[in-house]
């Protein structure tokens, strides 16, 4: 909130959270007003560009912790593939967590938690994990055989 | 003469609701009009008849009757005026349900585009349900009962009129200038509330925001954690501060305008006895009675002139807040035709279609050409804001494109959106969450599919999502929702396999579209609906929107959508070998699985 009117940092931000291009697409840029259900001329966002702006909010804090509940969730390949190598990237030494159904990016992170019902039973990196052959490994196996099938190796 | 049509109409919705006891109530009202000309005049035959008790001391007998008769009358005068009350409240209520319904009805057969806010249809939809409906509702309650003041101003003028015609003129000429400033005062507070309707909405909107009753809670973990509370509370009230001093102003000099009307009307008022008095004095024949005769009736000549003056500027002026309700009629609808129908076959046609959403002029569909033929399983990929979903909402019927064809198994979707529906099956993005059991959550697709719960639990295991139901105690019976008694909200995964069960059970479909339908699934849960899939879409032509590119491969046919416009069109072999938009796509994301 302290830094509600500071534009430059209001850009870092975007650019973290890969919405710099959003006002591009409007005469007024920045100043925007959003919520066309509302106000007439207000701007109507898709999926992917809501959370867009709603990832570069949270890049707004100096907080020491950061929380993404599935940052990516509505974004396209792409933009997914920045949006976790900028989180990675960007974070500067403070703790993240992330939560995640795309296990493939878990990797990028240096500690894997793995929970079921409510209770926390794997803890480590995507290595150690995948070595312990549990659920984590299952997952992950699940996602990328999607990816192994035909052509998939032409990585 | 399009007011005269709105009153018309007005008229025509006000006898069409109110039922026969209201009716029978009303026609009496009229009778009713003439009760206070018959008891001024019974008071001065008392009057008249008491006089001369004074001078020959007679038998009392006479007025006695007279005042039997006058009580009688004033008793079934309050019976009467009272019982239309009654039946003015509940026809009022029945006439805000009415408006209610017509809202109702509206938001659900407007062409779509009305949703995103062409011709300004929130601000307008909105000003409707918070001013116009209400005063519609005053409006049509008060036409008969305007008819009732009008013949009872037309009695007790020609009754006054008889002692002293300057009586009526006096009493007519001074309360016009009291109706006039009511009706101005009326008209001020009309255009200062439809000015600030657009602010209204958006005050309404932020108070929403915050946490109002029966909104969605969406969001309101993050403005607790953001600590949003004070910010979100100050631009509402800034909105609602200015809002009520700009009110409160225009209501303290109708106070005082009001005030001096007042005084003037006591004024006339006592002048007009005057007046009598001098008749009486100047001319004795006419009776003492005529003084009790003015001195009932000209105060009620002077209320019901005002109402009467009054009640007529309002309906005047109330006709833009009922012009706005009618409006609603005279927007386009979607046809309502072909509830029933369904197409014969399941093959997709969009012919050169270009489409911009209303209040826009950017193209988000550019002369998009494709055929998608029966049973054919087709998966859309593309970026965010390529115009995926805008595809779907136009195959829907959703949208009128700008030019263009779009067809469902040869159902013209524009011409007939309801039956084109029958034929199509979605799980939509933002799928809705009905607060109701899980099996109305899951049968609302089909209302003419009568299914048994075995038959409902079998198609949840053939979908493999059975596990939604086999976790709650009273199975498919179970209340769901957040209003539910036991706050029983699934998580948004499970919410996801109801909408998925949901558009699985309307089963008569021809086509099935699915928008990132395991967006909230795990892995395990997603890869077992894939593996499903066949079971899922049977043989029905197949939309499937993804962003997960590894799941596309088990589609015959993938359309790679970029700004608007399809720019791939193939199986996975072949769009891989192309080595285009699709091979970057899905390299991107296979690199994480490698």
């Amino acid at each position: 909130m302290k830094n509600i009117g500071n534009i430059d940092r209001i850009q870092i931000a975007m650019q973290k959270g890969g919405a710099d291009k959003l006002p591009e697409r409007f005469p007024k840029g920045l100043e925007q007003w959003l919520l066309r259900n509302v106000i007439k001329d207000g701007a109507m966002l898709s999926g992917g560009e809501k959370q867009r702006v709603a990832v570069s909010r949270a890049h707004m804090s100096d907080k020491e912790i950061l929380i993404f509940d599935e940052p990516a969730a509505a974004l396209d390949p792409i933009a997914e593939m920045k949006q976790f190598h900028t989180i990675r990237e960007k974070i500067e030494g403070r703790t993240a967590i992330l939560i995640s159904h795309r296990v493939g990016f878990a990797r990028l992170a240096d500690r894997i938690i793995v929970l079921d019902g409510g209770r926390l039973v794997e803890n480590g990196t995507h290595d150690e994990l995948m070595a312990l052959n549990g659920i984590y490994a299952s997952f992950f196996k699940e996602q990328a055989q999607w990816y192994t099938t035909e052509e998939g190796e032409a990585v | 003469m399009s007011k005269l049509r709105t009153l018309l109409k007005a008229l025509i919705v006000s006898v069409k609701i109110k039922g026969a006891f209201s009716m029978v109530i009303s026609l009496l009202g009229f009778a009713v009009a003439f009760f206070p000309v018959i008891i001024a005049q019974q008071l001065r035959a008392l009057t008249d008849s008491l006089q001369s008790l004074v001078g020959t001391g007679g038998s009392a007998g006479p007025s006695l009757v007279i005042f039997t008769g006058v009580v009688g009358l004033y008793m079934v005068q309050v019976i009467i005026t009272n019982i239309q009350q009654y039946t003015n409240g509940l026809d009022e209520v029945k006439i805000q349900r009415y408006i209610k319904r017509t809202i109702m009805r509206h938001k659900c057969e407007v062409r779509y585009k009305y949703i995103e806010n062409y011709d300004d249809f929130q601000k307008r939809l909105t000003f409707i349900e918070e001013y116009a409906g209400y005063h519609m509702a005053k409006c049509i309650g008060n036409m008969i009962t305007i008819l009732q003041l009008i013949i009872a101003f037309i009695v007790a003028s020609l009754a006054l009129w008889k002692i002293n015609p300057y009586i009526v003129l006096i009493l007519f000429v001074t309360s016009i200038p009291a109706a006039l400033l009511s009706y101005f005062q009326q008209d001020e507070t009309f255009r200062y509330r439809a000015k600030w309707t657009e602010e209204g909405a958006l005050a309404i909107h932020y108070f929403a925001t915050i946490g109002g009753a029966g909104y969605s809670y969406a969001g309101l973990q993050e403005i607790r954690h953001f600590g949003l509370f004070d910010y979100l509370k100050a631009r509402w009230r800034s909105i609602a501060d200015e809002y009520i001093s700009k009110k409160n102003k225009i209501m303290y000099k109708h106070v005082k305008f009001n005030t001096a009307a007042d005084f003037l009307r006591s004024v006339v008022y006592l002048g007009i006895l005057l007046i009598a008095a001098w008749s009486i004095y100047d001319n004795p024949a006419i009776g003492l009675g005529a003084f009790t005769l003015v001195f009932a009736l000209s105060g009620q000549l002077q209320t019901s002139t005002g109402d009467c003056l009054v009640s007529i500027m309002v309906l005047a002026q109330n006709i833009p807040y009922m012009k706005e309700f009618f409006y609603l009629d005279d927007i386009e609808r979607e046809p309502q035709v072909g509830k029933t129908t369904c197409a014969a076959d399941g093959n997709i046609e969009f012919n050169d279609v270009s489409f911009a959403y209303p209040n826009t002029d950017v193209d988000v569909i550019k002369n998009i050409t494709v055929q998608i033929k029966e049973g054919e399983k087709v998966a859309i990929v593309g970026e965010n804001g390529s115009g995926k979903s805008t595809f779907i909402s136009l195959l829907c019927g959703m949208f009128d494109s700008k030019s263009g064809r779009i067809s469902v198994g040869g159902i013209d979707i524009k011409s007939n959106p309801v039956a084109a529906r029958n034929t199509v099956s979605v799980v939509f993005q933002d799928f809705a969450r009905y607060e109701s059991s899980i099996r109305e959550n899951i049968t609302v697709s089909d209302k003419n599919r009568m299914a048994t719960d075995e038959e409902i639990m079998e198609l949840l295991r053939k979908i493999n999502v059975d596990d939604v139901v086999k976790e709650q105690k009273n199975g498919l019976h179970e209340l769901v929702g957040s209003f539910s008694e036991k706050a029983n909200n699934l998580s948004g995964g499970q919410w996801q396999k109801i909408s998925i069960a949901r558009a699985a059970y309307r089963n008569k479909a021809k086509v099935m579209i699915l928008d990132e339908p395991t967006s909230a699934l795990d892995p395990l849960a997603e890869a077992q609906l894939y593996r499903n899939f066949a079971s899922l879409t049977e043989d029905k032509t197949t939309i499937l929107i993804s962003h997960r590119l590894g799941i596309t491969a088990i589609v015959d046919r993938i359309l790679v959508f970029k700004d608007g416009r399809i720019v791939e069109d193939g199986s996975h072999k072949q769009l891989m070998a192309m080595n285009g938009h699709y091979a970057e796509m899905y390299r991107a994301q296979a690199q994480w699985y490698a």
